[in-house]
């Protein structure tokens, strides 16, 4: 096993929380249980507002369709069945969320999300300040950063989700087939499609990349 | 070792991108693959290249954290849209957000009754629930009795109601409502569908349930759910099943029929109901739950909520909870580590101190009716721009959790007023390999679990 796992899957947003304690929060959450709500938000603003991120690359954007999504939580609480797993549910709510946003926006260009990507705001210049002293930094310069953005944002919309959901939040093939619901093979060769078409583009930056 | 025959590139390459990714599920097939590779010198190319590409993808990964902002704005925004799940929400929001705020005035006007009735806050709640709320209002040929039953709905959701000695379903229209010997039904998607009596005891029906009004403090559950609220007034209230009548003693309770397996199962939320079946009886308390059957008395009442802690709930004014880590030397509150040099095989051992600040004995729960659930947050010290910058590893993915609960015997510690009780855990270090050679600071956290408890954090 040790031996085969060269490249080790960054243990990023790993839903690492207790599938039975979210249940039963949420369960609280039903009988209108204000505390537990927080205690969800907790759990779950860095996974779903970091599912937003990677789409839209945008913070305050992001902000917004978390919250967005947690006051769709909240009003599906009455009705909320504990049939599944907690982290597939909301994450059902914030793709569902994510498809009506995405309609809404496409037909209304003055809110589209294909805004192009930010490079010099604040955020960004410190993000990148706190990577260079990381030794495990690999694209040392933003320029670079941006161009793998671009490529993640180009990529087919059912493969960017797909893509985002299992490199960004580490979410296993199931679970993202339980979240996008289609079958596990269709997932898996998603995957593969969009490993392709980064590829692809990312190709002529391999050299400088190593 | 030999190339198998089963796999070519072709079929291998397909594999490639889920096997890089550590999500082939058949062990077979992965040895396979690995066969495939050892041999193969273009698949292992390509094995490297698509290691390549998630390594530069993930570099663009953005550890997101929201600002402070969101969850006071959400707050804001739950209390202007009221409470999804009633239950005194409103008040509990209102708590949160400080004395200042105002309750806005409901877009629809809940009828003035249910402001005076004693324990209607909750009602309101619900009513204020949703922007655009009916109210059906009796239409004169269907008032059988003095007692009606306001039905309160979502917009959009269905309802049908079955006047007496009429067999048809009609669809309820703003303007209706119903007497006893009226029956009415939700569909699959109606939600919030709540019967109101006029001392503000409350039914509320979950979708695809049918019940008729067979008295004026009776129903007859005949399929689905429901969760009766019923006002100390309202006493003596029964719901009757094909499987079983249940009474309540002024309470809070849900019923359910089930075709499939020819029952009925109660869950009782407060107070006490009398639940009666096949000449037995039994009185079933808060937080238990049974069930009967055709011909089939009602089971002995168990709890379904785990064991219920002592009469309050735990909350961080009764309990004092400390935490320690051992590091080899002796036990500290807070253990750095350089991570190329954790202690190899031995695991972390964490050590609990809990102390009863009551006066009177607390009930922990252990084992598998609850428990401890220990999280070591690893908090990573970068260094940002000018300064440390630190993230909180638990947005950040990498948490130590264990639970003890899943090794210890199920049973329950008392504690008595003032005392200290004390344990031990051992944390297996493997999952620390995964972090990269950084410094870290290990701090302890834990919460109670137990679905009565509220979870006491300490940091």
């Amino acid at each position: 096993m040790a031996t085969r796992k060269k490249t080790r899957r960054l243990p990023k947003k790993r839903l690492t929380t207790d599938a039975r304690r979210d249940i039963e929060l949420m369960l609280r959450v039903k009988q209108g249980d204000v505390n537990a709500f927080e205690q969800i938000y907790e759990n779950y603003r860095g996974p779903i507002g970091g599912f937003f991120y990677h789409l839209v690359w945008d913070q305050a954007l992001a902000e917004d369709f978390l919250q967005e999504v947690f006051l769709r939580l909240w009003r599906s609480a009455p009705d909320y069945r504990p049939t599944g797993k907690f982290s597939t549910f909301i994450f059902q709510i914030a793709k569902n969320f994510w498809l009506n946003e995405r309609l809404k926006r496409m037909h209304n260009p003055r809110l589209s999300l294909d805004a192009p990507i930010r490079g010099e705001d604040g955020d960004y210049a410190r993000e990148i300040a706190g990577d260079a002293s990381t030794p495990s930094t690999l694209l040392a310069n933003a320029e670079m950063k941006a161009r793998v953005r671009e490529a993640i944002e180009q990529l087919p919309e059912k493969q960017r989700v797909t893509f985002v959901l299992s490199e960004f939040q580490g979410m296993k093939y199931e679970e993202i087939g339980e979240v996008l619901e289609v079958p596990l093979g269709t997932v898996k060769s998603r995957m593969v499609s969009a490993e392709r078409f980064l590829r692809g583009r990312l190709r002529k930056y391999y050299a400088e990349f190593r | 070792m030999t190339p198998d025959p089963d796999i070519t590139c072709d079929n291998a390459q397909e594999n490639l991108v889920a096997y890089v990714q550590e999500e082939i599920g058949d062990r077979k097939l992965a040895r396979k693959i690995e066969a495939h590779l050892a041999e193969c010198e273009i698949c292992r190319r390509q094995v490297a290249e698509i290691r390549r590409t998630f390594q530069m993808a993930r570099e663009t990964y953005h550890d997101f954290v929201p600002s402070e902002q969101v969850w006071k704005e959400l707050l804001e925004r739950l209390h202007r849209v009221g409470a999804g799940a009633g239950q005194g929400v409103l008040r509990n929001v209102q708590e949160r957000l400080g004395p200042k705020s105002e309750s806005p005035p409901p877009v629809a006007a809940p009828a003035p009754e249910a402001r005076v009735a004693p324990r209607s806050r909750r009602m309101i709640a619900a009513v204020l629930s949703v922007a655009a709320i009916v109210v059906l209002v009796a239409g004169a040929a269907l008032l059988l009795s003095l007692t009606r039953f306001r039905v309160v709905l979502k917009n959009g959701s269905q309802v049908s109601m079955r006047a007496p000695g009429d067999d048809r379903w009609l669809e309820m229209k703003p303007g209706g409502s119903i007497g006893v010997g009226a029956s009415v039904r939700t569909e699959t998607a109606s939600f919030n569908v709540v019967l109101e009596y006029p001392d503000g005891s409350r039914i509320e029906m979950s979708p695809d349930t049918e019940l008729k009004i067979v008295e004026e403090k009776a129903v007859k559950l005949e399929r689905g759910e429901l969760t009766a609220d019923i006002m100390p007034s309202g006493a003596g209230f029964t719901v009757r099943t094909e499987f079983g009548d249940i009474e309540a003693l002024g309470t809070r309770f849900t019923v359910s029929v089930s075709r499939r397996d020819l029952s009925t199962r109660l869950r009782v939320h407060e107070g006490r109901v009398r639940f009666t079946q096949g000449g037995v009886e039994r009185i079933v308390e808060a937080g238990y739950e049974s069930h009967a059957g055709r011909g089939m008395a009602p089971v002995e009442p168990r709890a379904f909520l785990k064991k219920p802690l002592g009469e309050r709930y735990l909350t961080p004014e009764c309990l004092d909870v400390s935490l320690s880590v051992f590091d080899g030397h002796g036990y500290r509150d807070h253990l750095s580590l350089e991570m190329p040099r954790i202690p190899s095989d031995a695991p972390l051992r964490v050590r609990f101190e809990v102390r009863n600040k009551t006066d009177r004995e607390l009930t922990l729960p252990t084992g598998r009716t609850g428990g401890w659930e220990i999280t070591l947050m690893v908090k990573e010290e970068a260094s940002g721009g000018g300064g440390f910058l630190r993230k909180d590893v638990t947005t950040a993915g990498v948490m130590l959790t264990d639970k003890p609960s899943t090794r210890m015997e199920d049973k329950e510690v008392r504690i008595g007023p003032g005392q200290v009780y004390q344990f031990e855990y051992e944390i297996a270090l493997e999952r620390l390999r995964m972090l990269k050679g950084r410094k870290y600071d290990l701090v302890g956290s834990y919460c109670l679990v137990s679905s009565q408890a509220v979870a006491v954090e300490v940091k």
